[in-house]
């Protein structure tokens, strides 16, 4: 089940704070955990059903594992190592994700390098296993070392589960969850949390539909079409996906940090005006922020480690390293492993940069960030490598320039080489996709972020109007009539 | 007042317009939106126009068809046609295939193909002369039948235009009979209907590009019978377009005559252009397409769409063009080909 389906929002949401509260006004305690866990895995099963002994066995997996780790901790002798177990924990894991992700990238990169005819096994992704997967990998690394407990299997179910941060994060410690669920004050239903809650919901999804999916369309389009695009669309095509995948992916943040203030958990910010950035170092203190930290604590740490002597040196490649295999984390292909490298060298960099001292004006800083991150996304979004570089061989003007028929008067143009005719045809764009563009990158820059606006919410007719706006508007999106079906002359 | 309270004006009001968009949905916008009440209806679905339309189901009733391309079995083929939702039954309803008319009356054998995204149809029948295509299919006649709008680009067209099959085959055919996108109750097409209804009273367009006026007779047979809804031109064609056009159809007609197939020219006459004479206080400009067309030098055959259809008109015929659409019905493909000989 998605957050931005009918289902989710008119009958999943409602249904499962209202029991979720009742039960515990009964003081019901572990049967409102349940309910809470049976509406997660329904919610989770709703895509598909066949995957619900997947994650369930996967639970169960790191619960015995984690369980093994803590009764280290209380002096239990085992057969075998603490570190061991741990180290199984830990293969199983990424095992689990190679098979079902990775498994015919490596057939394709062993067919292509050993010109081998080995066929693809076509194992469909389910959903939220790279998300669940970490979560559990975080989990038996803080076990390890002897950072967390958990000996309530209903409780571990719930931490993995709970179906806000389920399918796309943010990524969580069990240490920041789970002691929610035991405070007093949390069992009883907050009238104000339950408003932000809403509002930020609300706003996320507003995010998701109304802005992400206008700019898909575009970026579709662009990255779809067999013909070189010329200059303007080719821009077009990448600031349209920029925005869509921050608009799409903070929406879906903000609409699960919104349904876990519903029922009175605070769950980690993800985004932080990422486009505002400065720096690529400043860029990912404010993108997938829940990511950075799994990356910094989960893989930078122990690379560098693992290297011996903490140098300078050292920890760029170690930062190299740990956005490269971020970049795999994020799909199976060269193009998201060439996203990852492009980011790793960019922080590398900016780290170097830094402590030489250099300085730069912040206007700068942030048009060559915000272009830098644009540029990466081609490879980020692009089918295959030919396809990001063909995009970019029409950022880079390769394809030539064709601008709008009004211009063709200004003979410095036609000079110039210029064509003029259909110059945004090929994006199935109009005049609404540059427009719209701009709008959104006056938005991104400078204005206050959804978490910013919350924050100021009050009891007032005024913020009141901003939710039934955002709510009312988003709801009529979901369902959008193409009316010019037809329209195709 | 505290959250609690707004918390239940805010969950009251949802309820509210939850209701409202549920009575819009199943007393108007289901009928116009979706493909359960009827098919067709493009300017009545565009312009959210509930008294135009014209109920109607997809049915044949003629002795032979025309087949596409997958039903294709290597036989002998009298007609090719290739163009738009003209040529793709767009309008939907009672024999909503012009093609099954030239099928019946000629009891020729007819082959519709699709036509191809970032392609119009004369650069796709330019393309098929020089890769084989023709060759293998050996067509008497070649039929391009467009909305004269679309005819008009073929002035920009180059017909030297040539790519290799492997290249063609990456162009996307167009889907005319894709189904529209399943709509739930709750859709924006609720508040554009309340919009667009309100806003028709005070302009004949309401900004939703399907254009409202009344007529002097009364030429449907729907409630709305007297008026007429129409796209408007974009840019009307002017004299040198339409010479432009003529002369790229030229150069493909002696590509196909050189193998001796000829091409027969169908632009397929423009809504308002076929009934601007019958607008009260019609405010816009005449299209001269059909009459300067008229009069140029061809080498290939012209259907005068908009001569056989005016005569019919002039008669009083009604329903020629559905009152909900862009597109002709099935009365107008019968008249037509009932006046068009391929001897």
């Amino acid at each position: 089940m998605l957050f931005n389906s009918f289902e989710f929002i008119l009958f999943f949401l409602p249904l499962t704070v209202v029991v979720y509260f009742l039960l515990l006004r009964r003081h019901l305690t572990i049967a409102a955990r349940s309910w809470l866990l049976f509406a997660s895995l329904c919610f989770y099963s709703w895509w598909n059903v066949r995957y619900l002994p997947l994650i369930l066995g996967s639970i169960l997996f790191n619960y015995t594992v984690g369980g093994l780790l803590a009764e280290y901790d209380a002096g239990v002798k085992r057969g075998v190592s603490k570190k061991s177990i741990f180290l199984c924990g830990i293969v199983a894991n990424i095992a689990l994700l190679c098979w079902f992700k990775y498994m015919d990238f490596f057939i394709g990169t062993a067919n292509g390098l050993l010109g081998t005819q080995l066929p693809f096994l076509k194992i469909v992704l389910p959903l939220g296993i790279s998300f669940f997967t970490i979560t559990q990998i975080a989990f038996l690394v803080d076990a390890y070392e002897g950072l967390v407990e958990e000996r309530n299997l209903l409780n571990y179910a719930l931490f993995v589960t709970f179906f806000p941060h389920l399918l796309a994060g943010p990524i969580l410690h069990h240490s920041e969850m789970m002691p929610q669920f035991e405070r007093l004050r949390n069992k009883v239903l907050n009238w104000k949390n339950l408003y932000l809650g809403l509002t930020l919901f609300f706003l996320g999804l507003f995010k998701k539909v109304v802005l992400a999916d206008t700019f898909s369309a575009w970026a579709s389009a662009g990255f779809d079409t067999t013909q070189p695009l010329s200059l303007v669309p080719a821009w077009l095509t990448s600031l349209s996906y920029t925005f869509q995948l921050y608009f799409d992916f903070s929406g879906y943040s903000d609409m699960a940090v919104g349904v876990g203030w519903m029922f009175n958990i605070r769950l980690p910010i993800n985004f932080n005006s990422p486009y505002k950035a400065t720096g690529m170092i400043d860029f990912w203190k404010r993108w997938h922020i829940t990511l950075t930290n799994f990356i910094t604590t989960y893989l930078y740490t122990p690379i560098l480690r693992a290297m011996g002597r903490i140098t300078f040196t050292n920890s760029l490649v170690a930062i190299f390293l740990a956005m490269l295999i971020s970049g795999f984390w994020h799909g199976a292909g060269w193009n998201f492993i060439i996203w990852g490298g492009m980011h790793g060298a960019g922080l590398v960099v900016n780290h170097a940069w830094k402590k030489k001292k250099y300085k730069m004006p912040a206007w700068l800083g942030w048009l060559i960030t915000f272009n830098f991150v644009n540029v990466s996304f081609v490879f980020f979004r692009a089918k295959s490598l030919a396809g990001g570089g063909q995009i970019l061989a029409g950022m880079a003007g390769l394809n030539g320039v064709v601008l709008h028929k009004s211009l063709e008067k200004f003979s410095l143009l036609r000079d110039a080489g210029v064509t003029f005719g259909k110059w945004l045809d090929a994006i199935k764009g109009n005049d609404e996709t540059w427009i719209t563009a701009v709008v959104a990158l006056v938005i991104v820059v400078s204005l206050k972020n959804s978490m910013e606006i919350v924050s100021r919410v009050r009891a007032s007719w005024g913020w009141l109007a901003l939710l039934l706006v955002a709510s009312f508007w988003s709801l009529l999106d979901m369902s959008k009539v193409s009316e010019f079906l037809y329209f195709q002359f | 007042m505290g959250f609690k309270r707004y918390t239940y004006c805010f969950l009251g009001l949802l309820c509210l317009f939850l209701g409202g968009n549920y009575l819009v949905w199943e007393l108007r916008t289901k009928d116009l939106l979706s493909n359960t009440v009827y098919q067709g209806g493009d300017l009545a679905r565009m312009g959210y126009i509930y008294a135009s339309k014209d109920y109607r189901k997809n049915k044949v009733d003629l002795a032979k068809r025309h087949i596409t391309l997958k039903e294709y079995d290597g036989r002998r083929i009298d007609v090719l046609t290739i163009g738009d939702s003209f040529s793709n039954g767009g309008a939907g309803g009672r024999n909503y295939f012009y093609q099954d008319y030239i099928a019946t009356i000629n009891n020729f054998e007819v082959l519709n193909i699709p036509r191809h995204k970032e392609l119009d149809p004369l650069t796709t029948v330019s393309i098929f002369c020089n890769n084989g295509f023709f060759d293998r299919i050996k067509p008497k006649f070649v039929l391009i039948g467009v909305d004269e709008k679309l005819g008009s680009e073929f002035a920009g067209m180059d017909p030297n235009f040539s790519i290799d099959r492997e290249r063609f085959a990456t162009y996307k055919q167009m889907d005319y009979e894709a189904a529209r996108p399943p709509l739930t109750f709750i859709n924006n097409g609720n508040v554009k209907f309340l919009v667009y209804n309100m806003v028709y009273w005070f302009s004949d367009h309401a900004f939703s590009g399907v254009y409202m006026r009344k007529l002097k007779n009364e030429l449907f047979s729907v409630p709305n019978s007297d008026t007429l809804l129409f796209l408007r031109y974009k840019r009307p064609p002017t004299v040198e377009t339409i010479r432009s056009l003529n002369d790229n159809v030229n150069k493909v007609a002696e590509k196909l005559a050189a193998k001796g197939i000829t091409l027969v020219f169908m632009p397929c006459v423009d809504k308002y252009n076929l009934y601007s004479d019958y607008i009260v206080n019609n405010p816009y400009p005449r299209s001269i397409f059909f009459e300067e067309l008229r009069t140029l030098p061809k080498r290939y055959r012209f259907i005068d769409t908009k001569a056989i259809l005016a005569e019919e008109l002039r008669k009083g015929e009604k329903d020629i063009f559905y009152a909900d659409d862009t597109h002709w019905g099935w009365k107008a493909s019968k008249i037509i080909f009932e006046n068009v000989s391929f001897e």
